[in-house]
């Protein structure tokens, strides 16, 4: 499985990494993708240790539509922390919030080392955070995606979002979004379009406005049928009394 | 599958096992297991088992849901998944995902975290006493909080080390996991043996948690003056270098 997620991933060239980030005062939700060098230690091959080793890196920031707004090189020193606030990639840019989209990474080395990049969601009243996620559709078969949450199930008072990234850079997709039953029953399904690179950011109520009804106030799930799409995807979960978000990834 | 059985202060535990994008088949069936294991015992208080259900169903199992037949009001310990497939199919049972939600009454506390293999994880690491996690946070509004799961019959040695965003670190004492039991310390002055001044201005550096031995490490993040905890995720293994450094 390792040297099959490697090939799709084209590790052994470059590791690409693909981050969902976004910049929306209106929604009260920003973003920031942060990377952490620290230099390959460790038993196994001690004469590859450089402590000294610069961790480059390129990025390319789309907005939703999958248009490139910023392309940089960038280069971490070890043991730094590098902080990409998505508000500075905009005014590099010139774009204007709000705005989302996909930030696509691309390591200059063989493998992740400590560069995993993670990303944090936050407003001023907490933080969320979890890791990139670039998977191919190469890699996943034709198994589905599946967001478990299509409800909050313990209070009422949240909404779930589901916020995707199209990483493949030639094809766009018709998603198919199934609301299903915790027992597996499929109840109603919705279209929604995705351009080559191009971002979605949506709420199950935009999805499905009566879900309340069709799940008769039990929980669900919703998955997608296209397992031909290479996505990546994060659910958010907005605590309307907390005015808190929450995130992780499919 | 392992985790933080979380029943106490009003904070609940929700399981959710997640098959269907991990199997090929719709109609692939599953029992699973559950084990909680008080603090610091191997012993079980309560083993349930789950239904049969098939890939394309979401299996939730509510922690509260034992303890009240256990008459237990709250419990603090860990839990175990055991997943296998009953039917002849090509589902392969370690694959299953344990999603574990964490939520409060008062809604300060809402978080999901993948469980963690504790017998049979493969990954390679260039050192397998080391995880990182970039991100982590410390000021005097937010501030991780590492847990650590042991899930062994030994005690288990660990210390956390935070690097701020120019590359200096700073070391905590040694902590001490005890066997079959959690640790989940928040990043402060006690524990760092620092100020978050560490991390100003940003408040953001990363951190790097070693164990004598590897057990699964996750770091959630807290809200100091409110409680809230909206943010829980496994750290990462420092994946090895397949090939000296392509440039310098």
């Amino acid at each position: 499985v390792r040297s099959r997620t490697k090939r799709a991933l084209g590790v052994g060239k470059r590791v690409p990494q693909v981050a969902w980030v976004v910049e929306d005062p209106q929604r009260d939700i920003c973003s920031r993708t942060i990377l952490f060098h620290y230099p390959a230690v460790g038993a196994k091959h001690p004469t590859w240790v450089n402590t000294n080793r610069l961790a480059n890196f390129d990025l390319v920031l789309y907005d939703s539509q999958g248009n490139p707004l910023l392309r940089s090189r960038e280069t971490i020193h070890p043991y730094q922390t590098a902080v990409l606030e998505t508000s500075d990639l905009l005014k590099r840019s010139g774009a204007k919030p709000p705005f989302h989209g996909q930030l696509f990474l691309s390591l200059h080395q063989y493998d992740w080392g400590s560069l995993r990049a993670y990303v944090h969601w936050y407003n001023n009243n907490a933080i969320t955070s979890t890791h990139e996620r670039a998977y191919s559709s190469k890699i996943l078969g034709n198994h589905y995606y599946t967001v478990q949450k299509a409800v909050c199930h313990l209070r009422k008072n949240c909404e779930i979002y589901v916020a995707l990234v199209n990483i493949d850079p030639k094809r766009s997709y018709s998603l198919e979004f199934v609301l299903q039953t915790d027992e597996g029953e499929r109840r109603t399904s919705v279209h929604r379009a995705i351009a080559p690179n191009g971002a979605l950011f949506t709420s199950v109520y935009d999805l499905f406005p009566n879900w309340y009804d069709v799940l008769k106030e039990g929980m669900g799930s919703i998955y997608l049928t296209n397992t031909d799409a290479s996505l990546t995807i994060y659910y958010f979960t907005l605590n309307e009394g907390t005015q808190a978000w929450q995130a992780q990834h499919i | 599958m392992v985790g933080m059985a979380w029943e106490s202060q009003g904070v609940h535990t929700i399981l959710n096992l997640a098959t269907s994008h991990l199997t090929r088949s719709e109609s692939a069936r599953f029992r699973a297991e559950v084990q909680l294991l008080p603090r610091g015992t191997s012993k079980p208080a309560a083993v349930a088992q789950t239904r049969e259900f098939t890939s394309g169903e979401t299996m939730r199992v509510k922690l509260q849901d034992a303890l009240d037949m256990l008459r237990l009001a709250e419990f603090q310990g860990l839990f175990l998944v055991t997943v296998w497939p009953t039917g002849s199919h090509e589902a392969v049972e370690h694959t299953m995902e344990t999603w574990i939600d964490y939520q409060s009454e008062d809604g300060k506390i809402y978080c999901s975290n993948p469980a963690a293999f504790y017998k049979g994880s493969a990954r390679l690491a260039t050192d397998r006493h080391l995880a990182y996690l970039p991100g982590a946070v410390w000021s005097d509004r937010f501030a991780s909080r590492v847990l650590l799961v042991n899930a062994h019959d030994r005690p288990i040695q660990s210390n956390i080390t935070l690097y701020n965003q120019e590359g200096k670190h700073v070391q905590s004492r040694m902590l001490t996991v005890p066997p079959w039991d959690h640790i989940f310390p928040i990043l402060d002055r006690e524990l760092m043996q620092s100020t978050p001044d560490f991390l100003s201005p940003s408040g953001i550096g990363s951190l790097v948690v070693w164990t004598r031995h590897r057990i699964p490490s996750f770091v959630a993040i807290q809200n100091n003056q409110t409680g809230v905890l909206m943010s829980f995720d496994h750290t990462m293994p420092i994946i090895e270098y397949k090939e000296p450094p392509l440039v310098n």
